[in-house]
């Protein structure tokens, strides 16, 4: 079961390769939605746990691999419990964070270090949430009566991940492929389908250049994008009435509307903050859309588990049509067309992903992980989506 | 690695390894029993455990399991197998609807649940807050209530002599002896209105306009009451509580809320009705255990509505019938004067004999609006600014 070669691009030939395959109808997928959004209005949003099951529930079993459909066996009651857990842990933490306030003062050196440790503490939180949520989805995975697991503790890995953020924020994020692929590799290589452990040694010296690129195209977007607003408040001719503005700031009055086209101000504000946003969300898809697919690519090399090997298809272009198209539906449809955002995503990533190898079902044995009691309420509490 | 089952026939995988078993079904009175080509025994499942975990639409397996939620799989095509379990189980193509029906009613009950939390929390948050309140430190409240007093103190003149201070501070010891907490403070504002403030941390303000107003020092002495009971009774921090439950325990939840809104909240809000009877019976009480004079609010009360009856619209708002509220009051006049005349003629001139003051300043910077009426309707302004 053991690679006999394990450099990306050295795959043994001959190797068999298969695909998995997803045969869900989006129509069904709408009925499980709609059917969630009505009974999550009428219930106060406690529905939304049995809803997000029950969609896991299709998607799983509309996903085979080699002739046999995953299943889902994690429960709603499961998902509502881990959430009431961090409801609590977040209001005991609210009132215990203002009680400090109230006895020594909102800005003495207590209620201070407490609300930073309180910020803190999200940002720990949510990484240990992202870990905790993988081993709940995949010990809830059922493949031939054999269930996924993962190893090692998610409080380790939350600090693990603070740091490597930190060191990557310390080098204004050009470590981040370094720092991303030693955390997926954490992930991964805990990662159990029954007894068979994954195992991945990822290079980021590989995506590195794809990274670069997508950081300068950001960078001169930037500035693109600023020269842009320069030219156009001076060619408007708002300039005065931003001096003015700015003026009155620096003095500490109020400005003389007057002399201050508000109107104008307001809607150059408005593109302004949409023009950032365009870049940051639109910009940072398109510019990073080659780096991603690299890491796909890189993954897809490098991992191994019970035998298989993988093969990614997945183009920077295919991931820009994917993610843009996907923002584009769900906007214009204000969120009505999650589904089918939902539904492309499913097509796209496992009709593009190579198995290559066949799993022998024999030497597949149950795993012996624990399995967690109650489902990712911490990262619903970070990230309440659909799915 | 090739399966001896192979798919669209009966499989059963063990949960032990992967391995696609081919299935035989027999039946034994209440088993399911399943046993390989071969006619060894692979499992033995009891009847009315069974349930169907899911339907393949695609090549039409039933995939059933035990309901302890174990790993087994037995997939069921068409066939003599299938049909023979449904005679034993005929309800058990009903799973979808049972599945569904099961969903509805755990999330109907939790949502149920939400709403009576919801409905307990927002019916249940005055009687709650009495209680909450009654646990928060007195000295908590100290930099809530400072920072106003200070406001204030900054906006306005303190009036302060030797004489009048002792006279105040002698009162109050006598009125409200057994307050806990930080000291009490009690002083005057060089403020034309009619207003009293009981501020968290202990801290009791007149304005000059209620001095002016006075016609005896029973009258102060029952505002002085009111205050203090206000305080005793814990009414600032109530407020505070309550005005979180109703309406922003979520901010407090998630950090929205800081000390500064806090104060502007305790400042601004007025005490409920309930809580204004209280402190007037309370402040009653008072004065009569200290022997003193009791009629004092009730007689200040009347004088202030039959003289400017058209002048405490804030008043108003809170006590639509301030006659009642007067009559309200236990008028026993059996005790002690609140001071001796020399005293009384000190504390009235505490800001000065013949000094206007800043009478014309009455709109700008005050505190919580008084039940016990104010000279100008337009200052509702809070004090922290």
């Amino acid at each position: 079961m053991m690679a006999t070669e394990s450099s990306a691009g050295g795959l043994p030939a001959g190797l068999e390769e298969q695909r998995l395959v997803y045969d869900g109808r989006l129509g069904a997928i709408y009925g499980i939605f709609i059917k969630t959004l009505l009974l999550a209005i009428v219930t106060l949003g406690i529905y939304r746990f049995w809803g997000k099951t029950n969609m896991r529930r299709y998607v799983w079993s509309h996903v085979s691999f080699q002739g046999d459909r995953l299943e889902y066996t994690g429960t709603g009651g499961e998902l509502f419990k881990g959430f009431i857990i961090v409801v609590g842990f977040v209001f005991i933490a609210g009132i215990a964070r203002t009680a400090l306030e109230l006895a020594f003062g909102s800005l003495s050196a207590v209620a201070v270090v407490a609300q930073l440790l309180f910020i803190v503490a999200v940002v720990y939180l949510a990484f240990v949430a992202h870990y905790a949520a993988q081993r709940y989805r995949l010990t809830r995975t059922l493949w031939r009566g054999i269930r996924g697991g993962v190893s090692g503790s998610a409080w380790s890995y939350g600090i693990k991940a603070m740091l490597y953020s930190l060191i990557s924020s310390f080098t204004f994020f050009l470590a981040q492929p370094w720092a991303s692929f030693r955390l997926l590799e954490l992930r991964l290589n805990n990662s159990y389908l029954g007894d068979a452990k994954a195992l991945a040694s990822l290079q980021a010296s590989e995506v590195f250049g794809r990274y670069i690129a997508g950081y300068g195209i950001m960078l001169v977007l930037f500035v693109g994008f600023i020269a842009l607003a320069i030219l156009a408040v001076g060619s408007s001719g708002l300039a005065q009435d931003f001096l003015e503005i700015i003026q009155a700031t620096a003095e500490g009055r109020t400005p003389d509307t007057t002399q201050v086209d508000m109107t104008s101000i307001a809607i150059a504000l408005g593109l302004f903050y949409a023009g950032f946003a365009v870049w940051g969300i639109l910009g940072s898809t398109i510019a990073f859309a080659w780096y991603w697919a690299g890491v796909a690519g890189e993954v897809a090399a490098r991992l191994e588990v019970a035998g298989l090997r993988f093969r990614s298809d997945i183009t920077a272009g295919g991931l820009i049509g994917l993610y843009i198209g996907n923002m584009l539906i769900v906007v214009f449809t204000l969120g009505l067309g999650l589904p089918i955002a939902l539904h492309r995503s499913l097509r796209f990533f496992t009709g593009r992903y190579g198995i290559l190898g066949r799993l022998d079902p024999d030497r597949l044995t149950q795993t012996t992980l624990d399995r967690p009691r109650t489902g990712e309420g911490l990262l619903e509490a970070f990230d309440p989506g659909l799915f | 690695m090739t399966d001896p089952a192979p798919p669209q026939t009966d499989r059963f995988f063990d949960g032990r390894t992967a391995h696609a078993h081919a299935a035989v079904l027999k039946f034994e009175p209440g088993k399911l029993l399943i046993e390989d080509a071969g006619g060894d025994l692979l499992a033995r499942w009891p009847l009315p455990e069974i349930r169907i975990v899911d339907e393949n639409l695609v090549n039409g397996a039933l995939v059933l399991a035990l309901t302890d939620g174990t790993a087994p799989r037995l997939h069921l095509f068409e066939g003599p197998g299938k049909a023979a379990l449904l005679r034993a189980r005929p309800e058990l193509p009903r799973w979808r609807a049972q599945q569904a029906w099961r969903n509805l009613r755990q999330a109907a009950i939790w949502g149920g649940g939400a709403l009576a939390l919801a409905a307990l929390l927002y019916f249940g948050w005055r009687d709650a807050s009495i209680a909450v309140a009654g646990w928060i430190p007195r000295e908590w409240e100290a930099p809530i209530g400072g920072a106003i007093r200070d406001e204030l103190a900054a906006a306005h003149r303190v009036c302060s002599t030797a004489e009048a201070d002792t006279a105040l501070a002698g009162l109050v010891a006598r009125i409200a002896p057994r307050l806990g907490g930080p000291p009490v403070t009690i002083e005057v504002l060089d403020v034309d209105q009619v207003n009293a403030v009981a501020l968290p941390g202990n801290h009791i303000l007149l304005f000059r306009g209620l001095l002016d107003r006075a016609s005896s020092p029973d009258q102060v002495a029952g505002v002085l009451a009111h205050e203090a009971s206000h305080l005793e009774l814990r009414h600032p921090m109530r407020g505070i509580v309550q005005q979180l439950g109703v309406g922003a325990v979520l901010s407090i939840v998630f950090g929205g809320s800081d000390l500064g809104a806090l104060g502007q909240l305790a400042a601004t809000l007025p005490y409920s009705r309930a809580m204004e009877s209280e402190a007037d019976r309370h402040g009653v009480e008072l004065l009569k255990a200290a022997g003193l004079r009791a009629d004092g609010l009730a007689s200040f009360l009347t004088v202030m509505a039959e003289t400017d009856p058209g002048g405490l619209p804030e008043w108003l708002s809170t006590h639509r019938d301030p006659q009642a509220r007067a009559a309200a009051l236990d008028a026993d006049a059996s005790g002690e004067a609140a001071l001796d005349p020399a005293a009384w003629r000190e504390l009235r001139e505490i800001c000065g004999a013949d000094d206007p003051g800043e009478a014309g300043d009455s709109g700008d910077r005050v505190a919580r609006p008084s039940s016990l009426g104010r000279g100008e309707g337009s200052a509702v302004g809070a004090p922290v600014e």
